[in-house]
């Protein structure tokens, strides 16, 4: 696995869904463990103190069953009884039992790694105790003549119990943590093959491969949530290609059976021209021609707007900002109009042919609409998002309804007198859609539009 | 010289072999595209001028269908499908050119014009362009009027070049934006007008006469 894949994978959510619950599953499964270790360890401790129990009872009937008795001999008879020693021994002041219990010796006992019992098991006549080396559980019981007898019971193997307990309690549950790890990474790089070949699909998709499908298995009885997702996605694409290539032989049978006429009328007048030159003739050509160009730019328009990216490739903008920037120098200084270009390096994925006409449909616009002596700049810059604007702003009379105007056929009431028909904008616009970026307008002394693209491999804009 | 009108639209077909054969052309008209294939295979054409959409055989395989034949025959699309990928697909089809509909006669005379004369073998490379009193220089990008070196900015230049290589012809505005300048677009301006308007006051020392004439609804020729 690399790097990348790792980053890919701890972003995910599937992955991050898979591992919560083996950490849920991993995290109960401690609970219960560490609780049977804490209820083995008080049985064992109390199995202890009832064995010391019945000793000490049998020890105290025998002694009081003989009146006379020989605590040494008592000793004796009871020797060998398993782990249970006695001795007789001065009676141990309660003092030094309380001491011997005090916390502070628990802890002493604890971090020589030992097992210590339940602090209801220790008492005025009970305590532990190290005896060479040795942990004893000790208990005093006084004799009915006097003497203190203790029984003291060794628990040292309790702590190599314990330790061993521990050892592989700790041992194991770290394995399963690593176990439960593996197996969500396992299971969701599964899922996360699936989810990636999917959404490579869709992007091959999206850049105008239309006849891109998913892969699936092929038998439906083989199929999981992926491949039915996978068949699904397929099946609206169909649909989607089907109804695209409807819509452009429609807008071609439109191109077709529109032209063909109009290409008639034209014929007809123009050889009429020939004939008999006057002004009415060159005007209904002129007209016509407007006309022509009028359905062209309704029909690019429509086709755009139903476009793939298969005309994409990757294209400079600088040298296409300064050959645009070049070709219109000239037509401003005509007009008297001071134009000024700011260009910048990035590069795109884009139809240049496409991006050139949005930029002169922009640039022709502030020359019809900038009054002579104005200035009209186009300053393109990079912008960190990674995506690059282009804004080009006149000093002309600006526009009312900045929203309205990208509408198509939309004109102010300004610009009525003036050439065009209202589908410069609304052309912009489609570009700048097909090339997932926005188009802004603004007022602010004369009209700013700006357009947003994003640069290549730039994630895309939202659209304005 | 002989060409070849494939075209479904009666009017526009009589139109058209009209004003070709004015020129001193001589014209043949098919309407089909079958028929089309026929006469192709069994006559030798100097041009044909192709219409996308016909009966039977599409224009777009009829093209393949020649040019898989080995059959160099310029061909210019005259189609009204105007779009920049349908004129892509056209051009890498094998067309020479591309012209849509509707057109003025004058542009599609001058495209024939500049095909056929490339047909018959001028387009030798040469890296020095001499007419009138112009020359340039390909290698250098260098120009002089009369001996006397003229600055030109490097798509003033191109333009220059355009107009020199095709020169007693006229060329179109259309042919000139898409041969001079490397984007397909619609200018809706007279943006070709001011370009050669900037370059006549460059070149042009005699004040009254200019070697780049405007021709009335067709475009320019460049001529000494």
């Amino acid at each position: 696995m690399s790097l990348k894949a790792n980053a890919g994978l701890l972003k995910s959510s599937s992955f991050r869904h898979t591992l919560l619950t083996a950490f849920a599953i991993w995290l109960s499964t401690s609970v219960v463990l560490i609780l049977v270790y804490f209820n083995l360890e008080t049985a064992i401790w109390n199995s202890i103190n009832h064995r010391l129990d019945e000793q000490s009872e049998s020890i105290l009937q025998q002694a009081s069953e003989q009146a006379e008795y020989d605590a040494q001999a008592l000793i004796a008879e009871m020797h060998g009884s398993g782990a249970i020693s006695l001795q007789v021994t001065p009676p141990m002041s309660p003092e030094m039992m309380s001491m011997h219990n005090s916390p502070a010796m628990q802890e002493m006992h604890r971090a020589m790694g030992l097992a210590s019992p339940s602090r209801q098991l220790l008492g005025e006549n009970q305590s532990l105790a190290s005896d060479r080396g040795q942990l004893v559980l000790l208990r005093n019981i006084e004799l009915p003549g006097g003497e203190t007898l203790t029984l003291s019971h060794n628990v040292d193997y309790l702590a190599d119990i314990q330790n061993s307990l521990w050892h592989s309690l700790v041992f194991g549950l770290v394995i399963t943590l690593l176990i439960a790890a593996f197996s969500a990474a396992l299971l969701t790089q599964r899922s996360l093959r699936r989810m990636h070949q999917i959404n490579t699909g869709c992007h091959a998709i999206m850049a105008g491969n239309l006849d891109y499908r998913i892969p699936y298995k092929h038998r439906a009885s083989k199929f999981d949530d992926y491949d039915r997702m996978a068949q699904t996605i397929n099946q609206m694409l169909d649909e989607i290609n089907e109804l695209v290539t409807k819509v452009r032989q429609v807008s071609d049978n439109i191109a077709h059976d529109l032209k063909s006429p109009l290409a008639r009328l034209r014929t007809r007048l123009e050889s009429l021209n020939g004939e008999l030159a006057t002004a009415e003739v060159a005007d209904g050509i002129h007209e016509l021609d407007r006309l022509l160009a009028m359905i062209n730019s309704l029909l690019g328009i429509s086709r755009l707007e139903s476009a793939n990216r298969k005309s994409f490739g990757p294209v400079e903008l600088q040298p296409l900002l300064t050959d645009v920037a070049e070709m219109y120098q000239p037509l401003f200084e005509e007009k008297g109009i001071e134009f000024q270009a700011t260009v910048c390096k990035a590069a795109l994925t884009a139809d240049k042919n496409l991006l050139f006409q949005a930029l002169v449909n922009v640039l022709d616009n502030a020359l019809k609409f900038t009054p002579e002596a104005g200035r009209v700049s186009l300053i393109a810059e990079q912008l960190s998002e990674g995506s690059v604007s282009i804004e080009i702003r006149d000093s002309g009379p600006g526009v009312q309804n900045t929203a309205k105007i990208l509408e198509r056929f939309y004109r102010e009431d300004a610009a009525r007198d003036a050439s065009g028909f209202g589908l410069g904008l609304s052309l912009v616009q489609a570009i700048v859609k097909l090339h997932e970026g926005r188009i802004e307008l603004q007022n602010d002394s004369g009209l700013v539009v700006r357009l947003t693209l994003p640069v290549a491999g730039g994630r895309a804009l939202r659209l304005g | 010289m002989k060409i070849l009108l494939i075209e479904d639209d009666q009017i526009l077909a009589e139109f058209i072999s009209k004003g070709l054969k004015e020129e001193g052309y001589t014209v043949e008209r098919v309407a089909d595209g079958r028929d089309a294939l026929f006469v192709v295979a069994s006559e030798v054409f100097d041009l044909i001028i192709l219409d996308r959409m016909l009966p039977n055989v599409d224009g777009m395989t009829l093209l393949r269908t020649l040019r898989a034949a080995d059959n160099a025959t310029p061909v210019i699309i005259l189609s009204a499908l105007a779009d920049v990928d349908q004129r892509v697909e056209g051009l890498a089809g094998g067309a020479d050119d591309y012209l849509t509909k509707p057109f003025a006669f004058k542009e599609l005379l001058a495209r024939v014009q500049v095909l056929l004369k490339r047909q018959s073998g001028q387009a030798q490379p040469v890296s020095v362009l001499d007419v009138a009193n112009v020359r340039l220089d390909l290698r250098k990008q260098k120009v002089w009027v009369e001996g006397n070196e003229v600055s030109l900015q490097p798509r003033e230049l191109r333009l220059l070049e355009y107009l020199m290589r095709h020169e007693g012809q006229v060329v179109s505005r259309t042919m000139l934006l898409e041969n001079v300048w490397d984007y397909h677009f619609d200018p809706q301006t007279n943006v070709i007008d001011v370009h050669i308007s900037r370059l006549r006051q460059k070149l042009d020392t005699h004040k009254g006469s200019s070697l780049i004439r405007t021709v009335r609804g067709a475009g320019y020729v460049f001529e000494s």
